[in-house]
């Protein structure tokens, strides 16, 4: 991943490209963060420089002037990835929730403006609903029903463009698993995890983490 | 970055090999090569190494080491960056066909400053990962009874003078050192008062959320305080219900946590009743004892979380307690009858504006208390009203600017009958006291946490106080820096002034002085701090001189004629973390020289001596060691050993001939041990029980002297508990989850650790913690 994300650095350079080279960076940022906060608090400082790395380049990235067709594409990744980071930076340090709460919920909802129907879109909502207090707007009910959208949405994605993300699907099963888990309806969960492994066996939440939670609470 | 990519390894081989075999490319191109360095020489994998404003450039392998082609030629500047690290430019002369090799240096970037702790000498307990000690930590520290204070007292810089919960800080008198409940002043911080502080602190730790404890240096947000400063904060919204019951063998508690409406109003309370009696009887204490300490207390916490940004706390606070002992000196005999109730009420208001957090609470302290012995019969009254702002903005992604203000007004009223001669004789004369004080004083700060350089961080900060009683200003710079050496090595500095003003019933005019001024004295403080995984070790040195103090005079009454100093060393090491590793503990030296300028009564007379502080003790040694045993089977021991301290001689009741404080109490030495098993059930339940043996060496560890009516003999006045046994057991529902190891995420299917008595394995998977 460190690899990637130099590679999309040194894109940067090419200013035609430079929203997705942001969007990239950030992405690769905000997964060596989750992997890295999946490992303890002894990463918690690393992580939280990775959060704020994606946390600006998204922010670098809505402020690009982009004449490009997808121009509308771009606006509705780039929101609905920021949302999740803010998201990410809250379970963090949750003073930030102040500031970055009212935030994360309204990129989301311009995401949902932009892209109805884009699965990575779907997933973010889904997962936003599945974490935030009922108070705040949250439903695990709307989660269930976001992710098992999100998953047929998946299903139905041809890319146009090679530049556009696709990344998501075995991440959206592994969330389904997760609501099917809280539901406390284990066969579900497994069925959803295995999945998600069919698609990206390589997963490592969920081959070393989800799954073998679920074999060892039957 | 251990793992490369093959592929990315190979990719730079091809390269390579195709530059060579290329000489038709050679001719167009410029070939870049080298290596990158971290500070300390070791070679820095995945670093992306390119010239600036084009896409040339490669990424570093497992050696460091890049090469790269580019036909970009002249004069252009080669950029290395890596997350976490301060980029790294270098001015390169490109031709065609030529090889340019460069060494690059990453240095770290070390300060992100709000999550920096500037100011040394501090403690904190609660459940951020930064924290000194975890609740948990605190409540299975042996002989500290799950009290804060007496966790505390196994700091570096706190003097155990003796069994109680006291807090005396660096030479410093307990009065010395401020409490504080979010804003609040927790006026009557101890439960059974005594003149070292009392038995316990009136705050259960299970209404707290986290404390910062600091004994020196702290910021200038703290105010009217001339040693240290612990400040507490309550707890937050209950997650779900939860409840505690708990029974030991002295106290039986309730503990409730409802979330009356879901994320938006919530109620914790606990319910504490302490009867010694059995505790008493059975460690064979109860002779002394007329009537056996005894009490209630009860906390309540309302939160109201009105809006995402906005929220309300009330926080209650009650407790009363009575005792009776007989008192057997060689002077005298006769019963002590006390009793005390103390009611603390805070209402807190958060809110966002703009960019400005701003907090403000206005809260009532209430105490009253009676104290009897022979024909004394005396009853003192205080109350203490306090509105309290703070508004705090982040300047930059790092720094910050913090402004506040604070009124307290305290009104004391002592009633009751002073006998004039033999406090037992039924003929002597009584005086008949009835008489009210008044006072209030006003303060306001500001701080700014800013970088003035790399590595180093700045707190600065400026507060003034103005006394009703004192038309002059008490104004007191602080400022405090850290330098970071390497990311786990720092150096911290402070210095600042710090003024508290005189108990109000010394400005009386009768008995008092109303021209005192407030006391005052300088902190500065030099120290070195390092912590990698699990182990921390801390060292400072401080010098801290005392001017203007309190002292009685022979024709004003008191005067500020007081002065002295307090110099020494604190060291702390710590290692571990309880449950996280099969061993856990930490070490707390500290060396101290501390004298004061101090009244010696010869006859009628008033003499003045410099001579060692009432709690001048030079070694302070206590060791904290826990283990787990079995899983979930943890046992520790806490052995606290203090040199020695001075006896308050010369003064009135003790005319010792000779020097003030020319002769030392024997060293004061004890062990505590402690046994704690998990025993959980059900789906959301678990029992812990727990055993402690205090005193574990049965010493009887000396703390003053009584002395015959003539003063022609003297018998040491012991420590109340030789060996003694404390069992019980605790119930917890709703299995409130515990890690050490991750932090748990905001969301409703997470469970805070409350308190910190309950501990158990997850039982469900963490979402937003595993989120890959």
């Amino acid at each position: 991943m460190y690899a990637a994300r130099a590679t999309f650095e040194r894109a940067l350079a090419d200013k035609s490209l430079s929203a997705w080279s942001h969007y990239y960076i950030a992405l690769t940022d905000y997964r060596i963060a989750n992997y890295l906060l999946a490992q303890g608090k002894k990463n918690k400082d690393r992580a939280s420089k990775h959060l704020k790395e994606a946390a600006e380049h998204l922010e670098e990235a809505t402020r690009e002037d982009i004449t490009r067709e997808d121009a509308k594409t771009v606006a509705a990744e780039v929101c609905a990835l920021l949302s999740s980071v803010y998201g990410r930076q809250i379970s963090q340090s949750g003073i930030k929730g102040i500031f970055l709460g009212p935030k994360s919920g309204n990129l989301l909802k311009k995401a949902e403006q932009l892209a109805p129907d884009n699965p990575r879109v779907v997933l973010s909502a889904a997962i936003s609903a599945f974490n935030t207090p009922k108070m705040w707007g949250g439903s695990k009910e709307r989660a269930m029903e976001g992710f098992q959208r999100a998953v047929y949405l998946f299903s139905q994605e041809k890319p146009t463009d090679p530049i556009h993300p696709v990344w998501g699907h075995s991440e959206t099963y592994a969330w389904l698993g997760i609501a099917y888990m809280d539901r406390d309806e284990e066969d579900s969960a497994r069925t959803a995890f295995e999945k998600a492994l069919e698609i990206d066996p390589d997963n490592g939440w969920v081959k070393y983490d989800l799954l073998p939670k679920v074999k060892k609470e039957n | 970055m251990k793992h490369i990519p093959t592929s990315t390894t190979q990719w730079a081989k091809v390269l390579l090999l195709l530059s060579f075999a290329m000489p038709a490319l050679a001719q167009n191109h410029a070939f870049v090569q080298g290596q990158v360095l971290d500070e300390t020489g070791q070679p820095m994998a995945f670093v992306n190494v390119h010239i600036t404003g084009t896409i040339d450039g490669a990424i570093t392998d497992r050696d460091g080491r890049f090469v790269f082609f580019t036909q970009h030629m002249g004069k252009c500047k080669l950029h290395a960056s890596f997350i976490g690290y301060e980029p790294a430019q270098q001015t390169l002369h490109l031709t065609p066909g030529d090889t340019t090799t460069v060494r690059l240096i990453l240095r770290l970037a070390l300060i992100q400053l709000d999550e920096t702790i500037v100011t040394g000498s501090t403690y904190t307990t609660g459940e951020d990962e930064t924290v000194t000690l975890s609740p948990l930590d605190v409540v299975t520290t042996p002989g500290a009874s799950a009290d804060i204070f007496r966790a505390f007292k196994t700091f570096p810089g706190v003097a155990t003078v003796d069994d109680g919960a006291g807090l005396f800080v660096r030479g410093g008198d307990v009065s010395e050192t401020v409490i504080l409940l979010g804003q609040a002043t927790v006026v009557h911080p101890y439960k059974y008062e005594s003149p070292t502080g009392g038995v316990f602190g009136t705050i259960s730790p299970f209404m707290v959320q986290g404390t910062v404890f600091s004994t020196g240096g702290f910021p200038a947000r703290y105010g009217n305080a001339l040693s240290s400063v612990l400040s507490m904060e309550t707890q937050n919204m209950p997650a779900q219900k939860s409840y505690t019951l708990n029974l030991g063998l002295a106290a039986g508690s309730l503990g409730l946590n409802l979330p009356l409406i879901s994320d938006k109003l919530g109620v914790r309370f606990t319910g504490n009743l302490s009867f010694t009696d059995l505790l008493f009887r059975i460690n064979r204490h109860s002779s002394a004892f007329t009537t056996t300490p005894r009490g209630h207390d009860g906390n309540l916490n309302l939160i109201y979380q009105y809006s995402p940004t906005g929220r309300l706390k009330f926080f209650s606070f009650n407790a009363s307690d009575r005792l009776g002992v007989r008192v057997t000196e060689p002077s005298f005999d006769g019963i002590y009858k006390g009793s005390s109730n103390s009611a603390l009420h805070n209402l807190e208001w958060m809110e966002v504006f703009a960019n400005w957090i701003m907090e403000t609470s206005a809260s009532l302290n209430h105490h009253t208390a009676r104290k009897q012995l022979g024909n004394l019969d005396f009853s003192p009254r205080d109350l203490t009203l306090k509105l309290r702002t703070d508004i705090e903005r982040a300047l930059t992604s790092s720094g910050f600017l913090r402004l506040g203000g604070e009124i307290e007004h305290t009104d004391n009223r002592l009633r009751g009958s002073i006998p004039q001669g033999d406090i037992f004789d039924p003929q002597a004369d009584i005086f008949e006291l009835d008489t009210s004080y008044g006072a209030r004083r006003a303060g306001a700060y500001f701080e700014i946490n800013f970088e003035p350089a790399r590595r180093i961080v700045v707190n600065l900060g400026t507060r003034a106080d103005h006394h009703n009683l004192d038309d002059r200003f008490a104004i007191d710079p602080r400022v405090s820096a850290r330098y970071q050496f390497t990311k786990h090595t720092d150096a911290r500095l402070a210095w600042g002034i710090y003024h508290q003003f005189p108990d109000p019933s010394k400005y009386n005019a009768t008995s008092g002085n109303p021209n005192l001024r407030p006391q005052r004295a300088q902190h500065r403080i030099i120290g070195l701090h390092h912590e990698r995984d699990q182990f921390m070790v801390r060292l400072e040195a401080y010098h801290k001189p005392y001017y203007n103090l309190v002292l009685d005079h022979p024709d004003l009454n008191l005067s500020n004629d007081g002065k002295g100093s307090a110099s020494g060393l604190d060291l702390f090491l710590k290692q571990g973390d309880f449950l996280s590793t099969r061993f856990s503990g930490w070490m707390a030296y500290s060396l101290l020289r501390s004298h004061r300028l101090q009244v010696r009564h010869i006859g009628s007379e008033i003499h003045y001596e410099e001579a060692p502080s009432p709690y001048d003790i030079t070694h302070n040694l206590t060791l904290v060691a826990k283990m787990r045993l079995i899983d979930d089977l943890s046992g520790g021991l806490t052995a606290p050993i203090v040199g020695a301290v001075p006896v308050e001689g010369q003064g009135y009741y003790l005319p010792i001939e000779g020097p003030v404080g020319s002769e030392r109490l024997p060293s004061f030495r004890q062990v505590d041990g402690q046994l704690s098993y998990l025993l959980p059930f059900g789906a959301n339940h678990q029992i812990i029980f727990y055993l402690a043996i205090n005193n574990l060496l049965n010493r009887a560890n000396v703390l003053d002297y009584d002395y015959s009516t003539d003063y022609s003999q003297r018998q040491p006045r012991t420590t109340t508990f030789r060996r003694s046994i404390y069992f019980g057991a605790q119930e917890n529902s709703h299995a409130i989850h515990f890690t050490r190891t991750h932090r748990l995420p905001h969301h409703p299917h997470t469970k805070r650790i409350c308190g910190c008595t309950a501990i158990n394995r997850w039982t469900k998977s963490r979402p937003a913690d595993c989120q890959i």
